[in-house]
């Protein structure tokens, strides 16, 4: 009862950090492809005005791919930067922190998955 | 069969000392931002949120509230986590100081395996982090500056008097400069120095790097920063009115899609780490005289 109810909390953790992974994800690709359109229509008339040649829209572009590429290895790469930054909400006690179960909310859980009015007690015999 | 060893042997010898430069930058990186006592402190929080049902800041200032305890209170607070390591996690250690800020002989059981966990996972944490870096830091270098490993393998295989030089004198060099700077990786930052000489350490860790990205500028000029380079657009427009083809978006697409990939391709291979390529040349060189 005890695994399955850790095997529950484990699952929706990974749930949540894709979720936010997938937030970001969506986040940086849209900044970086903003960066590159915009690039490719403000670079242009910098470049002329600098007196580049036209080859400069095609180096924007590769400059703009580049950063995006950087970014996203940097945000999920191994072991990305969030999930080892120690953040205070991280140690915070589980009364201050909405979403891990307090003490009584276990309790209720397992009386849930008990399923009787005998429930509330961790059944050890289960597999 | 001796062009293409020799082909290799300074592809390889031209990979190590950009493994050997992204080294550098890591470790360079490594010392400014100090992620290692950030993880350190993160791991003595949670082993305090589970010995003390607190955090350390919490019992800290639990502390200070008592006035017999407030002098210990500062003695914690004093502690400066940029000059800790991993060897600060003993039982010895630990026991005293959770004892200090309340924690009952109960909760302290079983605590030289907690510690073992609490260290296992600060060293994850740090090695995933210095691969991280080092990924990024290698595909920032190549995509910037553009270093392309196809350019540099056709410019090898085709030229003979380059092939050669990088094959002997090149990778001779590239190995020595490996073995002189193969020190193991230090955790932390430079922790046992104070904040002047530190900053003196940082300073001649850049110098340095400088200088080596400099000499591989200076030795690897061919194929390097083609992208940047009005020149490399002028020949690729004259190389494609040669071919009687029109130099267009598409051409210029074609030709930013080689840079890129090639350097990306470059990123990743520097990215494997400076020992492989320098066991690999080693075994090379080696294979050659024999």
């Amino acid at each position: 009862m005890a695994g399955k109810l850790l095997g529950e909390i484990r699952a929706q953790d990974k749930k949540l950090i894709r979720e936010i992974r997938g937030r970001r994800a969506v986040l940086v690709t849209a900044i970086g492809i903003a960066v590159i359109i915009l690039g490719e229509l403000v670079g242009p008339p910098i470049a002329a005005s600098l007196g580049w040649p036209l080859a400069s829209r095609v180096q924007i572009g590769y400059a703009g791919l580049s950063l995006l590429i950087i970014f996203l290895v940097l945000m999920f790469g191994v072991g990305s930067w969030s999930r080892f930054v120690p953040e205070d909400a991280d140690v915070a006690p589980p009364e201050a922190r909405p979403d891990v179960p307090t003490k009584p909310a276990v309790q209720a859980q397992n009386a849930t998955h008990e399923g009787g009015e005998e429930g509330g007690r961790l059944d050890v015999t289960a597999p | 069969m001796l062009p293409l060893l020799d082909t290799v042997i300074g592809f390889v010898a031209i990979m190590l000392v950009l493994s050997m430069l992204v080294k550098s930058l890591t470790s360079l990186i490594k010392n400014h931002v100090d992620f290692y006592s950030r993880n350190l402190k993160h791991e003595v929080d949670r082993l305090a949120l589970a010995v003390l049902g607190k955090t350390w800041n919490q019992a800290v200032n639990d502390l200070e509230t008592d006035p017999k305890t407030r002098q210990e209170a500062a003695w914690f607070k004093g502690i400066n986590w940029e000059r800790m390591g991993d060897e600060f996690l003993t039982k010895e250690h630990m026991e005293w100081i959770l004892k200090r800020l309340g924690a009952s002989a109960e909760a302290l059981d079983h605590l030289e395996d907690r510690l073992q966990v609490h260290v296992a996972k600060l060293s994850y944490a740090f090695s995933t982090r210095m691969k991280n870096l080092a990924v990024v830091i290698g595909l920032a270098l190549c995509l910037g500056l553009d270093i392309n490993s196809f350019a540099i393998w056709r410019a090898l295989y085709a030229d003979q008097q380059l092939r050669t030089t990088f094959a002997t004198t090149y990778a001779q060099t590239a190995l020595q400069g490996a073995e002189k700077t193969g020190s193991p990786e230090q955790k932390g930052t430079l922790a046992s120095t104070g904040s002047g000489e530190q900053q003196t350490k940082l300073n001649i860790e850049t110098r340095d790097f400088m200088n080596k990205l400099a000499s591989f500028q200076k030795d690897v000029a061919f194929g390097v920063g083609r992208i940047w380079s009005w020149k490399a657009w002028e020949l690729e427009k004259e190389k494609a009115a040669q071919e009687k083809v029109e130099f267009g978006r598409l051409r210029k697409l074609e030709f930013a899609a080689v840079e890129f990939l090639g350097s990306l391709m470059t990123g990743v291979l520097i990215s494997i780490g400076a020992a492989y390529w320098h066991d690999l040349l080693r075994e090379l060189t080696s294979f050659r005289q024999s």
